[in-house]
């Protein structure tokens, strides 16, 4: 089991190789961040001379192998616009990311798990049509039009939750209220999405022969479903799980924007607008981390819900 | 009975009056919430060229002089100044007791730290430093006197004095915070709120500083500030901000686009003021193309476009025509101009057209000898009032005849083509409250390939524009003004289109607007002193 962990995490580094010379060149094609800060009262020589300070004249594979040299050594570089250091600004923002995608993503599982379960234990029944209904719904809502719908409904209207911003840490009052628009946002269409995923798993399980051994054997249903089929169906969902987490992370990027929320999404889509290479560079970088290793803990994850799968 | 009853009335009547006048006077503390709409990059007043970074960084560090309501420069951190005959020496004398929020006392020594600070660092630094024939010498004799000594006359200094970039800090906060720090997690300056925490992609938070007593002469509160805290939250989504203002924490916002004025309007829990802004949006000619050598096709442009539709469409109603690429908020502006622009006058355009040889042909489109009539407009595809514009212009310019490819692309990308020359007509903007070195920048030969998008000028508007940057005599200065809007205008090189009105969206409960609406750019420092909760 280890061997195959360190040997997953060893080939993490062509990708995370492959996804940064990616960013770097596709960044570099596009826009001068220089003017772009400046904006355009200032004079030429002015943003020449702040270009050549940041080594913007050199050719971009010389700037490449720079930034890689450094990043190795974890020193991530300066951002152009605020000149901070880029890991301060990452450190700043990844705990807003991490706590609004993890509540999203117990949305989506507290949501989906039962209502699959259920949709696939009574098929064709009223909840599982009501269920297909309210998935086909979540699923073709697009991000921000659920988030801004959300807000005029439940800020505007009733007033009952904040409209946007991240008022505190999800473990106080106030924070975990300001959490609760955006993760919904955020969970609700994957939600629908696994609801019919874990019905049609379920629907398979259900009658396959060692569940109906298990209803022979005079087992109680509940323990039938809970402990025999749900178990079993469990394995696709979770792969489905490791695919979506780039989405979920990409999808925080529109939902930080509505909502004003002080993420890496957001940190994100401001230094591509501005061309803050720097910034884009480490924070993709660090994204890319976090999506291969959440896909690693599901891969891990396959062997404790199914103890046939082993890693050698 | 009834008498009993009739006096409890009146007393209640009465007692009501006066809660509710007693609501209309200035009341301390509470939390007044700004809207931002875009996060500053830095607070460093000598490091930052954008918009949100200074109006964020003036409530708290203050220049030495300031602008009153009628664009006069007067004194503020100083006593007095005297400004030497030949132009070439200026003598400040510091207010005395004037703080910093660290407890120090502002003294001659900050300002010279400050400036030289800002002369190394900034990008716009560029009328005063040394190498702009500006300050080669800043002395301190005494902790209350600054001298600075200048190459050449430097006539318009008092402003860039005025302007918070060239803020006052203390030399000795400066010396000791790394510089990555400053403007980010620290700033120190002698503004009516202190700096206190930024929470990237969140908000800047800031507290009165209650040792504050030196508001400006136009301030009806010297300080300080009623409110205990100021906050800037960043809100991107202009939907969420104007959700926010109708019924969330924001009190207050400057940054409402103008598509959502009208929405605003109908709530009553809102109050919507604008102000014109010195922001100037034109469309430059690229005068290298033989096409506009003729000046009659170039006036055809001019007179085929209608800039009221322009205002009412792509500004929502909230913007106002220009005639000068001056906006009349901006220093200089010359008022003659309104009688001399290229009128909307499309039958005109079209005579005019004509009469340079260009004949309808088939499809409507303009023709001369072979050539069609086909122009590239270029514009910002990023920002909808730019966008919108081209499209108007597009149908404008379609109506007499002339054939308009619109071409879009980013804020950076249309810059780089437009110094290039690689278009036909652009619509641009441009922001700056200062009219002379403006116009300069704008339209001197110097700034071809730079900043002068028509790539044109002549030797008699090149004359001007040096005149009324460098003339000492400050009528010579505004008549050269005058002289070199007139030769834009009527060159047709340029077309100004319209200035943006700023919006003020206010909670009814934020008091003190009245106060702010007096002063024509509602200053920070005003807003830090005026606005209360109520």
């Amino acid at each position: 089991m280890w061997r195959y962990i360190f040997k997953r995490l060893v080939s993490l580094i062509p990708t995370v190789l492959g996804v940064s010379l990616i960013v770097f060149s596709l960044m570099h094609i596009s826009g001068d961040p220089v003017r772009l800060m400046y904006g355009p009262n200032v004079a030429q020589e002015k943003v020449d001379e702040r270009r050549a300070e940041l080594g913007l004249d050199d050719p971009i594979l010389v700037q490449y192998a720079r930034w890689l040299f450094r990043a190795v050594q974890g020193d991530l570089g300066k951002s152009i616009r605020t000149n901070d250091r880029v890991t301060t600004m990452i450190g700043q923002r990844v705990e807003a990311t991490l706590s609004l995608t993890i509540l999203a993503l117990l949305i989506t599982l507290v949501i989906s798990i039962p209502a699959g379960v259920i949709s696939a234990v009574k098929p064709y029944s009223v909840f599982d049509n009501a269920s297909r209904v309210f998935a086909l719904f979540w699923v073709s809502a697009p991000n921000f039009w659920l988030g801004l719908i959300f807000i005029l409904i439940f800020g505007v209207q009733l007033g009952w939750l904040p409209i946007s911003g991240r008022h505190g840490p999800l473990w106080s009052v106030d924070g975990f209220l300001s959490h609760i628009l955006p993760a919904l946002t955020l969970g609700l269409p994957p939600a629908a999405l696994f609801t019919r995923l874990i019905r049609s798993n379920m629907l398979e399980v259900i009658h396959e022969d060692y569940i109906r051994t298990a209803r022979g054997k005079g087992l109680p249903e509940t323990v039938i479903v809970v402990k025999h089929a749900m178990r079993n169906s469990l394995i696709p969902v979770m792969t489905l799980l490791g695919l979506r987490m780039p989405w979920l992370f990409g999808g925080a990027v529109v939902t930080e924007t509505v909502f004003a929320w002080p993420g890496m999404g957001r940190l994100m889509v401001d230094s591509i607008m501005k061309r803050d290479y720097p910034v884009v560079q480490g924070a993709v970088l660090f994204l890319a981390l976090l999506v291969v290793l959440a896909n690693l803990l599901v891969d891990v994850m396959y062997a404790w819900v199914d103890p046939r799968i082993k890693y050698d | 009975m009834n008498r009993w009853l009739w006096m409890l009335v009146a007393l209640v009547m009465l007692f009501s009056a006066t809660a509710s006048f007693a609501a209309d006077e200035p009341q301390r503390g509470g939390t007044l919430v700004v809207g931002l709409g875009e996060e500053p990059e830095t607070l460093d007043p000598h490091t930052t060229t954008r918009f949100h970074s200074y109006i964020v960084l003036h409530h708290i560090v203050e220049p030495l002089f300031t602008l009153d309501e009628d664009f006069n420069v007067i004194p503020w951190l100083v006593e007095d100044y005297d400004w030497s005959d030949d132009g070439l020496t200026m003598t400040l004398y510091l207010k005395k007791g004037i703080r910093f929020h660290n407890g120090q006392e502002m003294t001659a020594r900050d300002v010279k730290a400050s400036y030289e600070r800002f002369f190394e660092l900034s990008p716009i630094a560029t009328y005063m430093p040394e190498s702009a024939g500006g300050i080669y010498a800043i002395e301190t004799p005494d902790d209350y006197t600054v001298v600075l000594r200048f190459r050449t006359p430097k006539p318009l200094a008092l402003y860039e004095l005025a302007d918070a970039h060239m803020a006052i800090m203390p030399a000795d906060w400066l010396d000791s915070t790394p510089e990555e720090d400053i403007g980010i997690r620290a700033l120190v300056g002698t503004g009516p709120v202190k700096f206190v925490e930024w929470i990237p992609g969140d908000r800047i938070a800031t507290e009165r500083y209650e040792d504050y007593s030196h508001g400006p002469a136009f301030a009806r509160n010297k300080g300080p500030a009623y409110v205990d805290r100021m906050v800037f939250r960043i809100i991107p989504e202009p939907s969420t901000l104007v959700a926010e203002l109708m019924s969330g924490e924001v009190d207050i916002s400057f940054d409402v686009p103008p598509n959502a004025v009208a929405a605003l309007l109908r709530n009553p829990g809102v109050r919507v003021e604008t102000v014109p802004t010195y922001s100037a949006q034109y469309m430059a000619v690229n005068m290298t193309r033989p096409i506009f050598e003729d000046i009659r096709v170039r006036q055809a442009l001019a007179h085929a476009i209608n800039k009221q539709a322009i205002a009412r469409a792509a500004w929502h109603g909230v913007g106002h025509p220009i005639s000068s690429l001056l906006s009349p908020a901006t220093i200089g502006y010359w008022p003659g101009s309104e009688d001399i622009e290229y009128k909307y006058d499309p039958e005109r355009a079209r005579a005019l057209l004509d009469e340079a040889g260009w004949r309808v042909g088939p499809g409507g489109i303009r023709q001369k000898d072979g050539q069609s009539l086909e122009l590239t407009l270029i514009t910002f595809s990023n920002i909808d009032q730019w966008r919108r514009a081209g499209e108007i212009i597009q149908a404008q310019l379609g109506n007499i005849g002339i054939r308009v490819n619109l071409e879009t692309a980013e804020v950076g990308a249309t810059y780089d083509r437009a110094r290039a020359g690689d278009f036909d007509i652009g619509v641009f903007r441009n922001t700056w409250w200062l009219g002379h070195p403006y116009l300069f920048f704008l339209t001197h030969s110097t700034n071809i390939g730079s900043s002068n998008y028509a790539l044109w000028s002549t030797p008699e508007l090149d004359a001007n524009l040096e005149t009324a940057q460098n003339a000492l005599d400050p009528q010579e200065r505004q008549r050269a003004l005058n002289e070199a809007q007139r030769i834009a205008i009527e060159s047709a090189a340029w077309v100004p289109l319209v200035s943006n009105a700023q919006i003020l969206a206010a909670k009814t409960s934020v008091g003190g607007v009245d106060e702010l609406m007096k002063h024509p750019w509602w200053p920070p420092t005003l807003r830090a002193l005026e606005l209360y909760k109520k």
